[in-house]
């Protein structure tokens, strides 16, 4: 069951991306990204409220963390931009493969304070299919 | 071109991941997504006084209502994966997000119609098989 509740999750947000950029053909970028962070501010406010969650320690966040909505607004706008043009399942699988390939530097790296994952066989076998499938479908 | 844009993007949603995993363990899921939000509004309220953007509700009028659902999702998104992950290894998590997201694509763009070329089938195949590769048999962790 629990399972099951994970591909839900993935398939969540296949679905947000696609309903998002729906949203902006519907209502331009601007607009889009505005109605969106409203209903998800109100959506988090709701469950905060509910909760009953308390400020608490808000000094001891690290301060780059404050980007973090900066970063997300910036995502969503390109988001959009992207599955317009190339549609659902490219955008996904190369949002996928822009994740894999930063964590497979900051592993190798050690970067963000984190530990060090060396690059392994697999690594290097999976991040060639990945860049061969990206020249392909630049080609 | 879109590709690399989407790349990019990807590269920004690992690095708001680990800015949120990192606050979270300090204050929780609950307040670093409302930090997030608010963060953002903040961003998107100076886009709008500046110009960068404006705003117009009358847009909503002739917008399905469908179409707000990404919004809803997100938020639940975060919410429920702050539950679930937790729950399973986080390899199992992984290929199971994964399979949920790329059957997801693909089935939408079967329903709306996309056109697929051979060439974006072939890169799709193999991208997706380098993703599938570093799931199954990369270490049993993800940044």
């Amino acid at each position: 069951m629990l399972n099951l509740w994970a591909v839900l999750l993935g398939s969540s947000v296949s679905f947000l991306i696609f309903f998002n950029g729906v949203l902006s053909k519907y209502t331009g970028e601007g607009n889009s990204l505005v109605i969106i962070h409203f209903i998800g501010l109100a959506v988090i406010g709701l469950i905060y409220l509910l909760k009953k969650e308390r400020f608490r320690g808000l000094a001891s966040v690290p301060p780059y963390f404050f980007t973090s909505g900066i970063i997300g607004v910036g995502v969503i706008f390109f988001e959009n931009l992207a599955i317009k043009q190339i549609g659902a399942s490219i955008t996904i699988v190369l949002l996928m493969s822009g994740q894999l390939f930063a964590s497979i530097i900051i592993d190798a790296f050690g970067l963000f304070g984190r530990k060090v994952y060396k690059l392994t066989l697999a690594k290097t076998i999976s991040l060639a299919l990945m860049l061969s499938g990206i020249t392909v479908l630049y080609l | 071109m879109f590709y690399t844009l989407s790349l990019v993007t990807g590269l920004m949603i690992l690095i708001q991941t680990i800015f949120n995993s990192e606050s979270s363990k300090k204050i929780g899921i609950i307040n670093s997504t409302f930090i997030n939000f608010i963060t953002s509004s903040l961003l998107l309220a100076l886009l709008i006084i500046s110009n960068v953007i404006s705003f117009d509700a009358s847009v909503m009028a002739a917008t399905p209502v469908y179409a707000y659902i990404g919004g809803f999702l997100g938020a639940f998104v975060i919410i429920a994966s702050s539950f679930i992950i937790p729950k399973m290894s986080i390899f199992k998590s992984t290929i199971l997000i994964f399979l949920g997201q790329v059957a997801t694509g693909l089935a939408i763009d079967y329903a709306i119609g996309f056109d697929f070329s051979g060439k974006k089938i072939a890169g799709l195949l193999l991208i997706s098989a380098g993703l599938l590769v570093n799931i199954l048999f990369s270490e049993r962790k993800r940044a």
